[in-house]
């Protein structure tokens, strides 16, 4: 197996984000999406029409048209002057949103999002797109603009490695405060265990934003379905208060029943906003799920 | 399993605060969880009782426990009592004379070849009878000790003190097992205790003659040692004849048997008891009156009580001339008797009798020829001033009167009584018979024994001789056996009587209780130390698991 190219390699197993392996594997995939809003020229496909190879459609002929581009064979069948259009390949920026809640911090959830986020900017490093990591919990901690290159890579992982969960979610106000800042529309994924009643909210002002979505859920095997506890007293990891329960296998049913109405309400969500949506299990492997939302993610 | 330290299982009451530190602290187990809304309106299981229990079972709290109770268990100090081979034996194998009932050797020979198997050796055997033996020395040749134990018998004599025994060796040794039928009285040793079969016997067996000199009394004493009543037939051969008696014995009890023998005439005499038993040797007993008989020769006045006392003690009948023993009554004697001689109110010269006097109060030396007297009952009236010969030996004084003193001459022995018998209840006392017979065996001491036990050695005088199955014996002659047996005399044949001394079997084996516990083939393993590792060890682990909680 060769040296992960790149030459940040070392910096990335020194934090113990990725492996030589992983990030050999990595370099091989590219981060893509068909669609972006930036003007920039890029690898990522614009819905404004521009100068690549990619036809898109026709329009009928304007005066001031590049006659290079009228289609003689439409005009040879129908007498009428009509003009190809083709995409416009554009940059689009990679925004990745952490949620660092100590709810994260349950079942090994902030590690498999510490190496899924590591992962992904490094497929936007290897894109030549721009990055940056805004790790957020009652609002966002890092405020920095996206930058490309090896250096700002070094620096997100560094920063990435530095992170520990801790306070209380809030996805309104983080997504919100964050979206407000203005920036440059581009490809912004959310990872976080969504487990805050005010999601739509901070989705929503993500989309107001321009940007292409993709709502990352990370839950834990023990979110998914809790073990028969017997007498406990469940305390919210965020929020501190607890009460008293019995956890046998018909509350455990009904805990799962509870979390699929709202995983469910997740997704109608982002339905509605035009958000993709993944599911990952910390105990499965991240650069894995970084693979499939490379591969999946479709705007 | 035994404690050296019990006192220490009081630490178990540092259970108390553990438990009330247990029930104070906090029972529910908190249970972090990402989304607590997701669990609103989750109706509580009704646990079952498993899970309820399983809610409640404390790891820690029973590690707790458990470290104070293995911390008690170690502090008491707990030992176990293992079976360890035996190492160096000492086997002491009683052979008194109870040993020889039959079938008794053979489980001596059992017992004593169980516990050779049982041990390591080296062995060594000691024969615990009169006297004391080596059966083998110390060897470590279990075939060869195996063999020498075949040897063992019994002696049908008495045995002596355990130390003894033992001393025959010259290091004491760690084990020492003694194998007999009487543990009473053993200390420091294991006893291996064999019982005793039941038993009847002869306890005793003596004869006497008449006072009339036409017959004899014997008097016997059988004893029924068993648990069930015994008809028993006891038969006394004489030269006469044979004699019959029957009695029923009740079980446990002794009893007395007086026949009349006829005859003017007998030395030796034979109790034998119907019907036998496992132990033979005290179902016949054997009597010889004692020395024979005594030729006498009878000086002064006649009295009667005398001759009787006299007949009482030995067989003696009257000669004029070249007799064993003079007796002077009332009379003065020209002349000191070449010979033993009684003096009763008689002088001679250097003892004569220089007149009467009233008797003071009675007194005594401490001398063995006194012993079983009562003097209180005696009445003296009056006394005679005699000469005390010098170097005397006074017994007897009436107040400031000597009235019975020893001496000797070169003539022989003397003795006198200072006293007229016939102004004292002396002769109507048994005292008389007592004192007369004592003092025979005082004046006559060349004269042997009628009776004798086994093992006891009698010392022969120059010109006497035992005839045995070995030959003629001289000198010093200890008998095995019991029987009556010829003894070669210069004034002719005489009898001997030997017979295994009732003592040595007739006690009966002491009850199971008092038998000294026997020192154990057994050590105790010491269980302290493990404990103790398991006291640190469930400490440890509480220790893990307190941090595995997180403190």
């Amino acid at each position: 197996m060769g040296r992960a190219p790149g030459g940040f390699a070392d910096s990335a197993q020194a934090l113990e984000l990725l492996s030589a392996e992983e990030l050999w594997a990595l370099s091989r995939t590219r981060l893509s999406l068909r669609r972006a809003r930036s003007l920039a020229p890029g690898e990522h496909l614009s819905f404004r029409a521009g100068a690549s190879l990619e036809f898109a459609d026709h329009r009928p002929y304007q005066p001031g048209d590049d006659l290079r581009l009228i289609d003689w064979a439409v005009y040879a069948r129908h007498k009428k002057l009509v003009t190809k259009v083709f995409s416009r390949e554009v940059e689009a920026p990679v925004y990745l949103l952490l949620d660092c809640s100590a709810s994260m911090g349950l079942g090994g959830k902030f590690l498999f999002a510490r190496k899924l986020a590591a992962a992904l900017l490094f497929l936007a490093f290897r894109s030549g797109d721009r990055f940056g990591i805004y790790p957020f919990s009652v609002s966002v901690v890092g405020l920095g603009r996206p930058r490309r290159g090896r250096p700002a890579l070094v620096r997100a992982f560094q920063e990435i490695a530095k992170l520990s969960p801790k306070g209380r979610t809030d996805l309104a106000q983080a997504l919100s405060s964050w979206a407000e800042r203005g920036w440059e529309p581009g490809l912004c994924l959310v990872l976080s265990d969504f487990f805050a009643p005010d999601f739509r909210e901070g989705l929503l002002a993500l989309r107001y934003g321009r940007h292409i979505v993709a709502a990352v859920q990370i839950l834990a095997p023990e979110d998914l379905s809790p073990p028969v506890l017997g007498e406990v007293r469940l305390v919210d990891a965020e929020e501190g208060r607890g009460r008293p329960a019995v956890v046998g296998p018909a509350a455990c049913r009904a805990y799962q029943e509870n979390l699929r109405r709202w995983n469910q309400e997740l997704a109608k969500t982002c339905e509605e906003l035009g958000i993709s949506q993944f599911l990952f299990v910390s105990d499965s492997s991240p650069v894995a799920a970084a693979f499939i939302l490379a591969r999946r993610w479709r705007p | 399993m035994s404690f050296a330290a019990p006192w220490a299982w009081l630490w178990v009451l540092a259970l108390l605060p553990v438990f009330i530190l247990h029930f104070l602290r906090k029972k529910e187990r908190d249970w972090p969880v990402s989304a607590l809304f997701l669990w609103e309106g989750v109706r509580p299981d009704r646990p079952r009782f498993v899970e309820r229990l399983r809610a409640r079972f404390d790891l820690l709290l029973l590690l707790q426990v458990l470290a104070v109770i293995l911390g008690a268990l170690a502090l008491s100090r707990p030992e176990r009592e293992i079976v360890r081979p035996a190492g160096p034996t000492l086997l002491v194998l009683d052979a008194s004379a109870s040993m020889a009932a039959e079938g008794m050797r053979e489980k001596v020979l059992a017992k004593a070849k169980d516990i050779v198997g049982e041990s390591t050796g080296p062995w060594a055997a000691v024969l615990w009878a009169e006297p004391p033996a080596l059966l083998f020395p110390s060897t470590s040749d279990r075939e060869l000790v195996l063999s020498e134990l075949d040897r063992y018998g019994p002696r049908l004599t008495p045995r002596p003190e355990l130390h003894q025994a033992l001393a025959l060796l010259p290091e004491p040794w760690p084990r020492v097992v003694v194998i007999t039928d009487n543990p009473k009285g053993i200390s420091g040793a294991e006893v291996v205790a064999i019982p005793r079969p039941e038993n009847v016997g002869i306890t005793a067996f003596s004869v006497r003659p008449s006072p009339d000199g036409v017959r004899y009394e014997a008097f016997l004493r059988v004893v029924n040692a068993t648990s069930a009543y015994k008809d028993m037939q006891i038969r006394v051969i004489s030269e006469a004849g044979e004699f019959w008696a029957s009695r029923l014995v009740p079980p446990g009890e002794e009893e007395e048997v007086v026949l009349v023998l006829p005859g003017a005439r007998a030395g030796a005499f034979v109790a034998e008891l119907r019907p036998t038993d496992s132990f033979p040797w005290d179902n016949v007993r054997y009597f010889v009156l004692e020395g024979g008989e005594v030729a006498t020769t009878w000086l002064g006045l006649e009295d009667r009580y005398l001759w009787a006392a006299l007949r009482a003690g030995v067989s003696a009948y009257r000669v004029s001339e070249n007799p064993d023993l003079f007796v002077a009554v009332s009379t003065h004697l020209s002349s000191e008797p070449p010979g033993p001689c009684l003096l009763v109110a008689s002088g001679c010269p250097g003892a004569a009798i220089l007149g009467e006097a009233e008797a003071g109060p009675l007194s005594a030396a401490p001398n063995p020829l006194l012993e079983n007297l009562s003097l209180s009952d005696w009445r003296i009236g009056r006394v005679y001033r005699q000469e005390v010969p010098p170097g005397a030996q006074v017994l007897l004084w009436a107040g400031e009167i000597p009235i019975l003193f020893l001496w000797e001459s070169s003539g022989g022995r003397k003795a006198a009584f200072a006293m007229d018998l016939s102004r004292t209840n002396l002769p109507l006392l048994p005292d008389f018979p007592i004192l007369i017979r004592n003092l025979l065996g005082w004046l006559l001491p060349q004269r042997p024994e009628g009776n004798v036990i086994v093992g006891q050695s009698v010392e022969l005088p120059p010109g006497f001789s035992v005839v045995t199955e070995l030959g003629a014996v001289q000198d010093l002659w200890v008998p095995e056996k019991p029987g009556i047996f010829r003894i070669e005399t210069p004034r002719g044949p005489k009898w001997l009587a030997v017979n295994v001394p009732w003592e040595t079997v007739g006690p009966e084996a002491p009850l199971a209780a008092e038998v000294p516990k026997p020192l154990p083939a057994k050590a105790s393993l010491p269980l302290w130390p493990w404990a103790t590792v398991a006291f640190l060890f469930v400490l440890g682990a509480e220790a893990l698991v307190f941090l595995w909680r997180g403190g």
